[in-house]
């Protein structure tokens, strides 16, 4: 199986350096079109996406992360770095299992 | 809290014990399943924070690389030369199981078919670029395991706390109510049965003794 970016210009570019396939996207519709292309391929594995892109359609992509088992969604900081208000790992577990912090 | 409405009757006291006893098993087995979840879901936040941080680390490095890269080559030239590298990388991802929820597990491979490009045009940051991102991809397999595994797993434990303190909370009492609403009344009208046993015995002793005075 394989990776599938989608992002801003830089991180696509990147990871075409080392032969990843990708998709460049700016708005969310372009986002959204983007994902629904990836999920119907069916050899891609994991998609890459970035935050900032991410945020844009979170609702979307927290379904499909709890509806389907594949392909697994991994969301990156983009060259300018993690985006503002990120969840860590640590406060989403926190929030899932009902522990207040 | 509240009973069920039931008829108070044998039949039903017994169907009441069976749900209680059943409730209280299905109460054990959830709790003991949110436990072993838990412990699982402990030991994997640290390994997800550790490759969330490593990863984003080396993909800060990586763009500056390609930051570097575009500098000295041009966004086109880099397209191009993109093109010309030839790495295949295989995911294999597989389904590990804890308790009902599937992990995944990810193995990533590369395939390298070098040389890429002619050396003399290029860049060190070009080879510095593409061993950079090869590094953050590689890491990237083990964040998605280990992201998606706690997603996965704490939505679970969410779900099986809400199951166990639905049954300790709310099923379990009420049956334990119900059970005594039932045997209360089973023995209100054992009594009241027994009372009118005697009273016909001794109205029944009573119109003997007339008979044979």
């Amino acid at each position: 199986m394989q990776f599938h970016v989608i992002g801003d210009e830089n991180t696509v570019t990147g990871f075409r350096m080392i032969g990843l396939a990708g998709e460049i996207v700016e708005s969310g519709e372009e986002t959204r079109e983007a994902l629904r292309e990836a999920f119907s391929a069916d050899d891609i594995g994991i998609i890459i996406i970035t935050e900032r892109v991410a945020a844009q359609v979170q609702e979307e992509i927290d379904e499909y992360l709890f509806g389907h088992d594949f392909p697994l969604i991994i969301q990156i900081p983009d060259r300018e770095g993690p985006i503002e208000g990120r969840v860590s790992i640590r406060d989403m577990v926190n929030a899932a299992i009902g522990v207040k912090t | 809290m509240a009973k069920y409405e039931v008829a108070p009757t044998k039949t039903n006291l017994m169907k009441i014990k069976r749900n209680l006893g059943f409730a209280q098993e299905g109460w054990e087995l959830l709790d003991q399943k949110r436990k072993i979840l838990t412990v699982e879901l402990m030991g994997l936040i640290d390994t997800a924070v550790e490759a969330q941080e490593i990863a984003e680390e080396k993909l800060k490095a990586a763009f500056e690389a390609l930051d570097q890269l575009t500098l000295r080559m041009g966004r086109r030239e880099i397209d191009l030369t993109a093109l010309g590298v030839n790495i295949e990388s295989d995911i294999n991802i597989s389904q590990r199981r804890v308790m009902g929820v599937s992990l995944p597990t990810v193995k990533v491979r590369f395939t390298d078919n070098p040389p890429y490009f002619a050396a003399p045009e290029s860049s060190v940051w070009l080879d510095e670029t593409i061993k950079r991102f090869r590094e953050v991809l590689h890491l990237l397999g083990e964040l998605a395991e280990a992201r998606i595994s706690l997603v996965r797993l704490s939505r679970e434990v969410a779900k099986t706390t809400r199951r166990v303190n639905a049954l300790e909370k709310i099923f379990i009492p009420d049956y334990k109510e119900t059970l005594k609403y039932i045997e209360m009344s089973l023995e209100e009208s054992e009594r009241e049965a027994f009372f009118v046993l005697k009273l016909v015995k001794d109205r029944l002793s009573r119109k003997k003794g007339e008979i044979y005075e």
